[in-house]
């Protein structure tokens, strides 16, 4: 039963793998776009 | 030709999708409307035509055929790894080309390396890839009209040209957007509820995955590495099974990342977090759609385990021992299944000739609507003349198909977006190589010229090949024009909408949590509709 069981385990744990690399890259990236953001704002006071 | 409750079902779904798409598609007028619906589709219109491309006859009747032979394990681990390139393709890939606002992807590969040659190469690579694979979809229709109506293979193929041809001539993407849409819903509703009725039919559950799972006559049907022995086995060791899950893995994983059928989706979206939220919730619909349909179909080995070809063993036994209302929604859902993919790819495709090889080689060559109305109408017609003479193998022209473009553009694809250091030339010599070198080793192995090792992978040694090929070509001519620096530095500009909208942000933040709960989710009902049956089948034998 490895193999079947290696299949379930699989079948949860890739799309959880793959959604956490997408979920850290998503993070920086929104962090970039706030501060971006915040500068823009300060630009447009000034 | 005999005209069956399941004819008349499927006819009226046609009208159907025929009469919603010109009405959708006569609200759009102009090329970029005609090419990608103004850019303006939300999530889950990107979803539906997303599964809906991806899924045809192909799922339906080659690779459920497949599964039915006994192979459900490896098919279905093959997915879950294919299905990251929804995830990747569409953060890393698919919004990355939203924001070169091209028309065509071979059109964004020209544009990106400011290179003719590229485009006409993507082009070409495209029309042929799409060619094969819509020549083994119309085989799956006309396969399907052929059972429900008694009439010819070839007037199958003729009923099947008409059905989609007329209204997507017209239509173009924004037709195909909404109906592929309404398509995908026939055929993930389908996908669902025939799931308790085929259990039902072939012993109810769970006794009828504890059968199967003992059957002597395909024995292992239900274990990781399928049947190795008994009736005509596909693989005959364990090294043969786990090859289909890695190649077949990342060629799929390619086709769904980077292939013109699938991100050209995201070229259609309204912004880019719809093209991130989509790529985390396609997953789920693409597991939920087929996994439990397919562990369901090998039940269907305890009534019949002789069905021939193996094509029909969805349609047939739902037909033969189901009740009718089941067969007559299996009989329109597959048929949603098939027509969707056959309007994307006469769609891309004539959208490629007419876009981005026909204005390069011709003068005077214009891109307009009614050249691409032409080009749809004499592309489908030819297909259809090709499917006729081509033998039907559903499943197996759709892989050359999908590993043909996965190879040719895999690394060009993520490249493009993420390498500083790829130039035209590397870009134009490693499509060319990736495509040629599988083209070389499919046609030797083919004619059975050289029989490869069980380790030996040709779609991995392609790909390969078309990485060192990049290296080279690069190392070759090291010099970028300035389109090169200027487009590249333009595609990594985050656009306003990005930054602007926070609450936005928010909510694309939570979809890769949305899309890991929903694929767990999966996984445990998987446990105790899959695995706990087997376990138990094992047990009996004595293996456990």
């Amino acid at each position: 039963m490895i193999g079947e069981t290696l299949f379930i385990v699989t079948y949860a744990l890739i799309p959880i793998i793959g959604a956490a690399i997408v979920y850290a890259s998503l993070k920086k990236e929104y962090k970039k776009c706030v501060d971006k953001s915040t500068v823009d704002t300060n630009e447009i006071g000034e | 030709m005999h005209l069956t409750i399941y004819a008349v079902s499927v006819l009226l779904s046609m009208i159907l999708y025929a009469v919603v798409g010109v009405y959708v598609g006569r609200k759009y007028k102009g090329l970029e409307n005609f090419f990608v619906v103004g850019r303006n589709a939300p999530t889950f219109f990107i979803v539906g035509s997303l599964i809906a491309s991806y899924m045809s006859t192909s799922a339906y009747m080659g690779e459920i055929g497949f599964s039915y032979r006994g192979y459900m394990v490896i098919y279905m681990a093959m997915i879950v790894v294919a299905n990251l390139g929804y995830v990747f393709g569409a953060n890393y890939f698919g919004r990355y080309i939203r924001r070169t606002e091209v028309l065509t992807l071979p059109e964004y590969f020209g544009t990106r390396f400011g290179s003719k040659r590229l485009r006409i190469l993507a082009g070409i690579v495209t029309v042929i890839g799409l060619s094969c694979y819509l020549i083994a979809v119309t085989q799956g229709c006309a396969l399907l009209v052929q059972k429900i109506t008694g009439v010819s293979y070839a007037a199958g193929i003729f009923i099947i040209l008409l059905s989609y041809a007329l209204f997507i001539i017209y239509t173009g993407s924004a037709g195909t957007l909404f109906v592929e849409t309404i398509m995908f819903i026939v055929f993930a509703v389908m996908s669902i509820i025939v799931v308790p009725s085929i259990i039902n039919a072939a012993g109810g559950f769970p006794d009828a995955i504890i059968q199967a799972a003992m059957s002597d006559y395909k024995p292992d049907m239900y274990s990781w590495h399928g049947p190795h022995s008994g009736a005509s086995p596909a693989y005959t060791n364990n090294v043969q099974s786990f090859n289909f899950i890695v190649k077949y893995g990342i060629v799929w994983l390619a086709v769904l990342a980077v292939s013109p059928w699938q991100t050209s989706r995201y070229l259609m979206a309204k912004d880019e977090h719809r093209v991130i939220r989509s790529g985390m919730l396609a997953p789920i619909a693409a597991c939920a759609v087929l996994i439990f349909l397919n562990v369901a179909i090998v039940t269907v080995n305890n009534v019949n385990p002789d069905i021939s070809p193996v094509e029909y063993a969805f349609l047939g036994f739902s037909i033969d021992y189901l009740p009718t209302w089941i067969g007559i929604v299996v009989c329109c859902g597959i048929m949603a299944a098939g027509i969707s993919s056959c309007c994307t790819f006469v769609t891309l495709v004539a959208c490629s000739v007419t876009n981005d090889i026909l204005p390069l080689c011709l003068k005077n060559f214009k891109t307009k609507v009614s050249n691409t109305r032409v080009t749809m109408a004499i592309f489908a017609i030819v297909t259809a003349i090709a499917t006729y003479y081509q033998p039907p193998a559903v499943m197996w022209i759709c892989y050359f198909a999908a590993t043909w473009l996965a190879v040719s553009w895999l690394y060009v694809g993520f490249a493009s977006v993420w390498s500083r250091k790829l130039t035209e030339n590397g870009a134009f010599w490693a499509m060319l190589t990736g495509m040629v070198v599988f083209a070389v080793l499919s046609t030797i192995s083919y004619f059975g010229w050289m029989t490869y090792n069980d380790w030996f992978i040709p779609e991995v040694a392609a790909i390969v090949c078309s990485i060192i090929a990049a290296w080279i070509g690069t190392a070759a001519h090291k010099d970028k024009s300035e389109q090169e620096i200027r487009y590249f530095q333009l595609m990594h500009e985050a656009p306003k909408e990005l930054y602007e909208d926070k609450t936005a942000w928010k909510k694309t933040m939570r979809y890769p949590f949305i899309g890991a709960a929903g694929c767990t989710l999966i996984a445990v009902i998987l446990v105790f509709y899959y695995y706990l049956p087997v376990r138990e089948a094992f047990s009996q034998m004595g293996i456990l």
